[in-house]
């Protein structure tokens, strides 16, 4: 069931439910409390788009376009989502099919099964998370040639071979 | 096609301490990647935070298709482990680089001889690809993420959540399945790890 945490007006969660399939979720404005969330149970399934002002969580099944660009979207470890995601920030723990786009960050924990493209600020992916996809970060200019380290170590290595000779012998290396 | 010197071999809780070093590989492949401000790279895994950040921080794309663990899956699964080539489904020619670790240390070698076709299908002309492998006796205990540090040090991260078998193949058999490629330049390190630079024609 739809469940609405740390609300104070209690007439909201009625338009709640009046979810159904095929039409669009609009959560209720946020009051400016910015701990407001909206958490979609693991049995509610959603097919349609959501818009909202709040946080959301989902834990059951949704299929369609989020869209929250000053909130950020969860995707819990029961949670099953396929649609594009545009958010603040993004955490994606279950499985997610699709896009997506934030100014902020989206984290990929280590139980998630994520399928899609992420273009965000930053990213955090935990060993063990199923990840096939692209990513591409808004970067900051020099950013790159801050990054660029010349290697000066090469003590440590010898080439094996040149193209098409023979492999070095165990004897050729250095110890 | 040459052939794997042995077979398969499971992994011990015995095996040698990785060491750290400084990968010359590495510095040679992102110097060519450099050359392009739209370049688009893929990785097979494991997924590596550090890695995912480096490289998404210096190319246009960064792609991840985790064959690690899509081939833990379907071993686990009694599947067979060629059904798992269909998530390698880019079109022609869509990368300036391909990151294999050493993922072919954990496949067969007619799945080998399929990887190669397959990456060099999905490079560009002039694309690179590296690749990685240990020697005998410096096989690690378990699967390992090459994990990108400063000035292309790489250190090494268990992951455990991965139980993949191991082949070991010589230097002449290695490079013999590459020969699909051009060989840019070849390492060796005192931690027995092999590097490979190599670039489609």
């Amino acid at each position: 069931m739809l469940k609405k945490r740390k609300k104070t007006e209690d007439d909201k969660s009625s338009a709640y439910d009046k979810i159904t399939e095929q039409k669009t979720l609009t959560a209720a404005p946020s009051l400016g409390n910015t701990a407001e969330k909206t958490v979609i149970g693991e049995n509610i399934s959603i097919e349609g788009n959501i818009r909202g002002d709040e946080h959301l969580v989902i834990e059951g099944s949704m299929k369609g376009n989020i869209e929250m660009e000053k909130h950020n979207f969860t995707v819990g470890s029961k949670g099953r989502v396929e649609g594009e995601i545009n958010a603040q920030s993004v955490r994606v723990s279950g499985q997610m099919i699709g896009n997506i786009k934030t100014k902020g960050k989206v984290e990929i924990t280590k139980e998630a099964d994520f399928m899609g493209d992420i273009r965000a600020k930053s990213i955090s992916v935990e060993d063990g998370a199923y990840f096939k996809g692209s990513i591409e970060l808004d970067r900051e200019p020099h950013r790159k040639t801050a990054l660029t380290g010349k290697s000066t170590t090469i003590a440590t290595s010898q080439p094996i071979n040149e193209p098409k000779t023979p492999m070095a012998k165990e004897a050729d290396k250095e110890n | 096609m040459a052939t794997s010197t042995g077979p398969a071999h499971s992994y011990s809780n015995t095996g040698p301490s990785l060491t750290d070093y400084t990968s010359m590989m590495l510095q040679m492949y992102f110097e060519a990647l450099d050359q392009s401000s739209m370049a688009q790279v893929l990785d097979v895994g494991p997924v590596c935070e550090e890695n995912i950040t480096f490289f998404a921080q210096r190319v246009k794309r960064f792609h991840v298709c985790d064959m690690f663990l899509r081939l833990n899956r379907n071993r686990r699964e009694g599947l067979p482990s060629k059904k798992m080539w269909k998530h390698l489904d880019y079109a022609p020619h869509s990368f300036d680089g391909i990151n294999l670790w050493d993922f072919i240390d954990h496949i067969n070698d007619d799945e080998i001889g399929r990887l190669v076709n397959l990456c060099h299908t999905l490079l560009k002309p002039k694309g690179m690809m590296i690749v990685t492998s240990f020697e005998e006796q410096s096989a690690p205990s378990q699967i390992n993420s090459f994990v990108i540090q400063d000035s292309y040090r790489l250190i090494f991260r268990p992951q455990n959540h991965i139980d993949l078998p191991w082949h070991y193949r010589s230097n002449r058999a290695l490079t013999n399945m590459l020969s699909e490629f051009a060989s840019v330049k070849s390492f060796l390190y005192r931690n027995g790890v092999r590097e490979f630079l190599c670039k489609r024609d």
